[in-house]
């Protein structure tokens, strides 16, 4: 048993003194005459209450009251049991499956003693207790649906499988407190999980009774938290980066190993001590395809040792310039390694090389596309054209950046912030333009896609009515540009997702159907509308190969989550106000005892009432 | 008769006349009475023979015995006497007490008992008590007598503590010619059993009437209780509880017992009356049914 408020009980000593005070004064007598006490003195001298301890040695009333007011501080107090059992709940099981899950740190797999764990809440259900399922990982899916066949239940949490995906418990206890807003009190949401999560503060569970069961008892995990191919900014050169965190409390050895298309390529001896980080940086051995990095040592998660990505042929980006002369844009777009460059002067000019080229990206530096249109992407500094995302609107003088979208890929590690501009021309984005950097006025950069084609629109000119040029954001903004508009590190074929993320399958437009084999080994095949295919089975870590006619192509799938690599169980999961503390071992629920002991002290005042008034 | 009709109803007054007290023992008397006396008497009733003597009455010769005996014997018949009846009862505080009060129902059953015995022609006598005797009525003999009796018996009020030791010894010391003694009172003092001794030793014979009303018996008391005594000004400070309860009727009864015991050992006719029992009944019934009265 426990108190919940014990901090009621500090009242109990000062009560039970007044009530055994009351007893030590002397009590208001009623004056009786009577026609001899001789007979009184003989049969009531034990009774006289001269005494104190006397009193208090006999007076069953003062022991009646003490018991009283003691249930009544206890009821205060509010005791509560750890009962087993649920009694006319609908209650809500949330399963994690995440790819922490995985982990072998116990008996079989943390899944397995979630599973465990869940269904010894079944088997506390009681008759008409009502009971969900959820499975959780990066979405939330429903295993079991309300039901009070405890057979249903079970064979529904037996069939829960493992993902490779990281934890988005939030969702699931949204999904949960929706699904149990929906229910009767009393509502239970028992969430069986690793606790690998971030307290989720912006949820409030209500009158929802939430119970965290802990699996897993260590952390003995190095992982694979980042793999990238990058080139080098300058030069043809492309790196490897490895980012290894050792989640384990002793020091690990390991050994890295790269591979490409099965063929180890690299190896080295790596050594982390407990929680470090280590990024490695490695040349990419020459060529494409698939690599492969693992570290080869024995930890509970086997999923993090393994990372896949794709070494891809660099491919040359013609870019064609339509300028009267601009030095920074020039430099800029020079020092890009995969751009070949043409410049011109003529609108017409620069169409018909894109005609030549049509993956070509066009900018049009203060000089306005011609009006039949120009293939490629396009770049307008300061000029409109037909297929510009947006027209040059108003001129503004000293106009101030106030914000713009940080997500989008043109402004990926860029600040306006601190930018002046002596004067430029608001945009007015077409229906399909999308606004990207604002002054006061308006849009200044507009940026949009019209088919399988990108179109950028730039408000003012940078070397002419700004200092942007001599601001290290503006080499950045334009290798953006060019990456964004000619489409780079968005390969429809070989590319690499995060483990439960959908991949954009995109096929020729009469493909009708294609054939997916998971890593695991399983095909299936899936009808292709529109030569475009949603593939959201990519639940599991590893190498999907995607069969669409004579089109053969593979993407990987990574598990790459820090959160997710780090197996130390949480002690307790913070949601909203709420601290969900660790229960260890049974599944238990707090039993209000207050009912039970105010009933008491109900009977036990009407018993010192009845010894009152027949004085026993 | 206006006093009296306030202690005794005219008509129970009346069926009074038709009584008399029976003593078991024989007392002598001073006069020629109704009552059987041990003396040899000149009453019709023949008692005995005896031899003659010189000096003997010869009318009480008989005369047959000598014819057939030839020798002198006399008749000896049964004297009867007026029989000596001291009537006492307590007048203490503790008598207040009851509806109607021990007092009231003590002073009509003297009024009654004096009333039967005058009729009867016996010498009553009668004593109020509490510290002492605190009034005293010399014998009186003669129906004719009743009302005086009535009116003084009527006059005695409550005073004072009740001392039975004092008050019955120093009425023994006037007891010249012994009789029955009714002791009416409800005995809540010490030492019951040295006054009622030097009664006996007076060579009385004793009927004791305790009285007490129902809430002696069944004390109606409950809770803390500051219990006074009428008599002594004591103050016991009490909790009454059930158990109490239980312990004072404990408490009533032995002491109860004990006079009763006490009476048993001294052939004292002893009965408890109640105040809440009918006087007429009480002594038309109940005194007959004790021999007491008949």
């Amino acid at each position: 048993m426990r108190l919940l408020e014990i901090a009621a009980l500090a009242w109990l000593p000062l009560v039970a003194g007044i009530i055994v005070l009351l007893y030590l004064l002397k009590p208001r007598r009623k004056d009786v005459t009577v026609s001899s006490v001789m007979l009184w003195q003989r049969a009531v001298q034990d009774f006289r209450a001269t005494a104190p301890w006397q009193k208090l040695r006999k007076n069953l009333l003062l022991f009646l009251q003490l018991a009283a007011a003691i249930l009544l501080f206890l009821s205060l107090a509010q005791p509560i049991a750890r009962a087993r059992g649920l009694v006319g709940r609908s209650v809500i099981v949330i399963v994690d499956v995440s790819a922490s899950m995985r982990a072998t740190d116990v008996s079989g797999s943390r899944l397995d003693q979630a599973k465990h764990q869940a269904l010894r809440v079944v088997s506390e259900l009681g008759k008409g207790d009502q009971m969900m399922v959820l499975a959780a990982s990066n979405r939330t899916a429903i295993a079991v649906p309300f039901t009070a066949d405890a057979s249903l239940v079970r064979s529904g949490i037996a069939s829960l499988t493992p993902t490779d995906c990281t934890t988005n418990l939030r969702d699931a206890l949204v999904t949960a407190t929706s699904l149990a807003a929906t229910r009767k009190a009393p509502r239970d949401i028992f969430l069986v999980s690793d606790g690998a999560v971030s307290p989720i503060t912006d949820l409030s569970p209500g009158d929802v009774a939430l119970h965290f069961i802990k699996v897993g008892e260590r952390s003995n995990n190095v992982g694979i938290t980042a793999l990238e191919v990058r080139k080098e900014y300058a030069g043809a050169a492309t790196q490897v980066f490895v980012g290894m965190r050792n989640f384990s409390d002793e020091a690990k050895e390991f050994v890295l190993e790269l591979y490409v298309e099965d063929r180890l390529v690299d190896a080295r001896s790596e050594s982390l001590p407990a929680g470090a980080t280590r990024a490695a940086v490695i040349p990419a051995p020459p060529g494409s395809g698939l690599l492969t990095a693992r570290l080869d040592l024995k930890d509970d998660l086997e999923t993090d040792n393994r990372a896949y990505a794709f070494l891809e042929e660099r491919k040359q980006v013609p870019v064609v310039l339509v300028t009267k002369g601009n030095l920074f844009l020039e430099s800029a777009l020079n020092v890009i390694p995969e751009v070949d460059l043409v410049r011109t002067a003529n609108a017409s000019e620069a169409a018909r090389a894109a005609k030549q080229n049509l993956d070509a990206v066009v900018i049009f530096d203060g000089i306005g596309a011609p009006d039949t249109g120009c293939a490629g992407d396009h770049l307008y500094i300061a000029a409109d054209g037909p297929q510009a995302p947006a027209r040059l609107g108003q001129a503004v003088a000293g106009p101030r950046m106030l914000d713009w979208d940080r997500d989008h890929p043109l402004n990926r590690f860029v600040n306006f912030a601190a930018l002046l501009i002596a004067k430029a021309q608001v945009l007015e984005p077409r229906p399909w333009g999308r606004p990207l950097a604002f002054v006061s006025e308006g849009p200044v950069l507009a940026a949009g896609e019209q088919g399988r084609k990108r179109y950028a629109s730039l408000g003012f000119s940078p070397h002419r009515d700004s200092d942007w040029p001599l601001r290290v954001s503006f080499p950045v903004f334009v290798a953006n540009c060019v990456a964004w508009l000619s489409h780079q590190g968005e390969a429809e074929e070989n590319f690499r997702i995060r483990c439960g993320q959908p991949a954009h399958l995109r096929f020729e437009p009469e493909t009708e159907s294609v054939s997916i084999r998971e890593p695991g080994g399983k095909e299936q095949t899936f009808p292709v509308q529109a030569g475009a295919l949603l593939y959201q089975q990519t639940d599991t870590a590893g190498i999907y190969q995607v069969e669409a006619g004579k089109k053969r192509f593979r993407f990987v799938s990574n598990l790459l989550d820090a959160e997710e690599s780090n197996l130390a169980p949480r002690e307790a999961v913070r949601i909203g106000e709420t601290t969900m503390r660790a229960a260890r071992g049974r599944v238990l629920r707090n039993l209000d005892l207050w009912p039970f002991a105010a009933l008491l002290l109900l009977g036990l005042l009407a018993f010192e009432w009845h010894a009152y008034h027949t004085r026993l | 008769m206006p006093e009296t009709s306030a202690l005794l109803d005219p008509d129970f007054l009346r069926r009074l006349e038709r009584l008399s007290l029976i003593s078991r023992r024989l007392f002598s008397g001073l006069m020629r009475g109704e009552r059987r006396s041990p003396r040899r008497g000149s009453s019709p009733e023949f008692k005995d023979f005896r031899e003659y003597s010189p000096g003997d009455d010869l009318r009480r010769v008989d005369w047959n015995s000598y014819a057939r005996l030839d020798r002198l014997y006399l008749k000896t018949f049964v004297e009867e006497q007026d029989l000596f009846v001291y009537i006492l009862f307590d007048v203490s505080a503790s008598m207040r007490f009851g509806s109607p009060s021990k007092l009231d129902y003590a002073r009509q059953l003297a009024a009654a008992l004096g009333y039967v015995a005058l009729c009867g022609g016996d010498q009553v006598g009668f004593g109020a008590f509490s510290e002492g005797l605190s009034a005293a009525l010399r014998l009186r003999r003669g129906r004719a007598l009743g009302p005086q009796v009535l009116h003084w018996i009527a006059s005695c009020d409550l005073q004072g503590k009740t001392e039975l030791v004092r008050s019955l010894k120093e009425y023994a010391l006037r007891i010249r010619v012994p009789g029955l003694a009714v002791v009416i009172s409800d005995l809540l003092a010490a030492g019951y059993q040295d006054a009622l001794r030097a009664l006996i030793n007076r060579g009385c014979q004793i009927v004791l009437l305790h009285i007490l009303e129902p809430s002696e018996l069944h004390p109606e008391l409950v809770g803390d209780l500051r219990l006074t005594d009428v008599e002594t000004g004591e103050v016991r400070e009490v909790t009454i509880s059930r158990t109490a309860l239980n312990q004072y009727r404990s408490a009533l009864d032995a002491y109860i017992a004990d006079i009763t015991s006490f009476c048993s050992r001294h052939g004292i006719t002893y009965v408890r009356i109640t105040t809440d029992q009918d006087l007429e009944d009480v002594v038309l019934n109940y005194f007959h049914r004790v021999r007491l009265l008949k």
